[in-house]
């Protein structure tokens, strides 16, 4: 069995004004150890939906998450988040905040310090240990973010858009920075992300999850050696590939809603709530 | 809480990926020699207050003594409420009834926050404590502090006891009401990373609620002082022997307008003396959440 399973995963919301919105149906894939997973569509499409379900955030109206043949039940450090606000804990500095995980397992100081260490040379921190978060740049809060989620020696990486609240250049930056942590620290990674040059620069497989509710459109096996070029024609040809399914996944979605007429049913009845009250 | 990573109060922010230092401004980053527009506005405070108390002073004594005595007694000269003030601080009675007052004002106030801040923490992160003690902090917290002085004198009769119980009364919903904030302010994101590191409740509630709500901790403790030092002086105008509110009552007793009013000016001194050490100790402490900066 492969080491994630996510099988046949589905989640609905309650909204503020009673409505129901289903924001994922019928997800299933499958991921190997040590495989880097972009799961890639529009902003809305439920892919952040899905990463909190595997994070364990979010529990599922349907279906489950397997990791490691054990299905998930609440979040744990086994499956480590890298957030696309960092969530960076203001008041510790980056030595503390990359410690925090190893000083909830009550882990010895020392031993603690040996590890913090390690990953603030992994992601080249060092000379920053003492400096609160407030006093880095965007690029480098990922970084400690990154070494945080890497401390605990997570069985798997979550990463929800960590690079979307970055400029263009950094993003760059960042993502050959994670290659090659990466290819030093081989780890599980599903990698959110709305950006299809990013999701072919990364992964080994890019999944498209689109459409309202989301679900799987298609999966694209990306076996270009790394470090890629987006130049590169095969690059191209993978990138138009992943594009026109999302496409195609929207052009029913704008049919989908025009047909329900979905935008003025909902002010209508908003209308009617008022008049109620 | 913010997180920012543009200029920050004058503090430059890391500019880019890779060698970068991170400057620390110090008193090198203020311009050199006599700044004038500094100090055309430090004078210019100093200028109208010199002028006020010089029209106050020849108002009393020049053209009050002509129309009625009386009025020149109830509008003292500042000089003269100096002189006073002068002497009763070289004979120790000045200091006696300061350490009075702010002994009972820093002894109700911490007592308040030890009690006030982690029942706040618990009705901010517990839905259910804030269901069964919320509607008894809305039933008390609109009464006016000022208004328990009569029963309060009724049970603990005159003195340091009773003032101390009004000064707790009022200083506890502002440090209550703000850390209750603080709580429910914190940032979502950081309890879900949190909880995604392992924490267990209580290191959570430790290591992440609690510092999550100092910022507005604080605030309520700033607050809270600031209502104690108005009340011990309201206390100690009706029930005490000592202290600053007792000092103004007694000196209305014998017509001491001078004394009234350098009392007055002591009680104001002393109420932005506390807050500017609290604001010093908050600067300190909070160093993540200001950034680190010099003081103005």
């Amino acid at each position: 069995m492969a080491f994630v399973v996510v099988s046949d995963l589905s989640k609905t919301f309650i909204s503020k004004n009673q409505m129901v919105i289903a924001a994922l149906a019928n997800v299933s894939l499958e991921m190997e150890r040590n495989q880097f997973l972009c799961i890639v569509g529009p902003s809305g499409g439920g892919k952040s939906t899905l990463l909190n379900i595997m994070a364990g955030f979010e529990r599922p109206s349907q279906g489950k998450v397997l990791v490691g043949g054990h299905e998930v039940k609440g979040p744990s450090p086994s499956r480590a988040m890298v957030f696309q606000e960092f969530a960076l804990f203001p008041w510790f500095t980056v030595r503390e905040n990359v410690a925090f995980g190893l000083e909830m397992q009550s882990m010895s100081k020392p031993e603690r310090d040996e590890v913090v260490s390690h990953y603030l040379d992994l992601v080249g921190l060092r000379r920053f240990a003492n400096n609160f978060p407030i006093e880095l740049s965007g690029g480098m809060k990922q970084r400690v973010a990154i070494a945080r989620a890497l401390a605990v020696n997570p069985e798997m990486l979550l990463m929800d858009e960590p690079f979307g609240g970055l400029d263009s250049h950094t993003r760059g930056f960042m993502q050959q920075e994670l290659l090659r942590i990466w290819e030093k620290e081989r780890k599980t990674v599903a990698f959110v992300t709305h950006s299809i040059d990013e999701a072919i620069t990364l992964a080994d497989t890019v999944a498209v999850i689109a459409g309202r509710p989301g679900t799987v459109r298609s999966f694209t096996k990306v076996s270009l050696p790394r470090p890629r070029e987006e130049a590169d024609p095969e690059f191209v040809k993978l990138k138009v590939e992943v594009r026109s399914q999302i496409q195609a996944a929207s052009l029913s979605e704008e049919e989908w809603e025009t047909d329900a007429g979905g935008v003025g049913r909902e002010s209508r009845w908003r209308k009617f709530r008022l008049f109620a009250r | 809480m913010k997180i920012s990573t543009t200029a920050y109060n004058g503090r430059p922010s890391v500019p880019s990926e890779g060698a970068v230092q991170i400057q620390v401004p110090g008193r090198s980053a203020r311009p050199r020699g006599v700044n004038f527009a500094n100090l055309e506005k430090r004078l210019g405070g100093l200028a109208s207050i010199a002028a006020l108390m010089g029209f106050w002073e020849a108002l009393s004594r020049l053209v009050l003594p002509r129309l009625d005595p009386q009025f020149a007694i109830l509008v003292p000269p500042p000089s003269r409420a100096f002189m006073s003030g002068l002497r009763a601080l070289l004979s120790g009675e000045l200091l006696r009834h300061i350490l009075a007052s702010s002994e009972r004002v820093l002894l109700a106030w911490s007592v308040v926050a030890v009690i006030a801040i982690p029942l706040g923490i618990a009705i901010g992160w517990w839905p259910r404590v804030n269901r069964f003690l919320g509607p008894i902090v809305e039933m008390v917290r609109p009464i006016p502090p000022i208004a328990w002085i009569p029963i309060s004198i009724l049970w603990f009769g005159i003195g340091m006891t009773q003032n101390v119980f009004i000064i707790m009364i009022g200083a506890f919903f502002p440090i209550l009401i703000n850390t209750v904030h603080g709580v429910r302010s914190i940032e979502p994101i950081l309890i879900r990373a949190a909880l995604n590191l392992g924490a267990p409740p209580w290191k959570l509630l430790r290591k992440v609620v609690l510092y999550g709500a100092l910022p507005n901790i604080f605030t309520g403790l700033r607050i809270g002082l600031g209502v104690s030092w108005m009340l011990v002086v309201a206390a100690e105008l009706v029930a005490a022997t000592s202290g600053l509110g007792f000092m103004i009552e007694d000196a209305r007793n014998f017509l001491r307008t001078d004394i009234i009013f350098m009392g007055m000016v002591i009680i104001g001194c002393m109420g932005i003396l506390m807050e500017r050490i609290l604001r010093r100790v908050e600067r300190a402490l909070l160093v993540w959440y200001h950034g680190a900066q010099h003081h103005e």
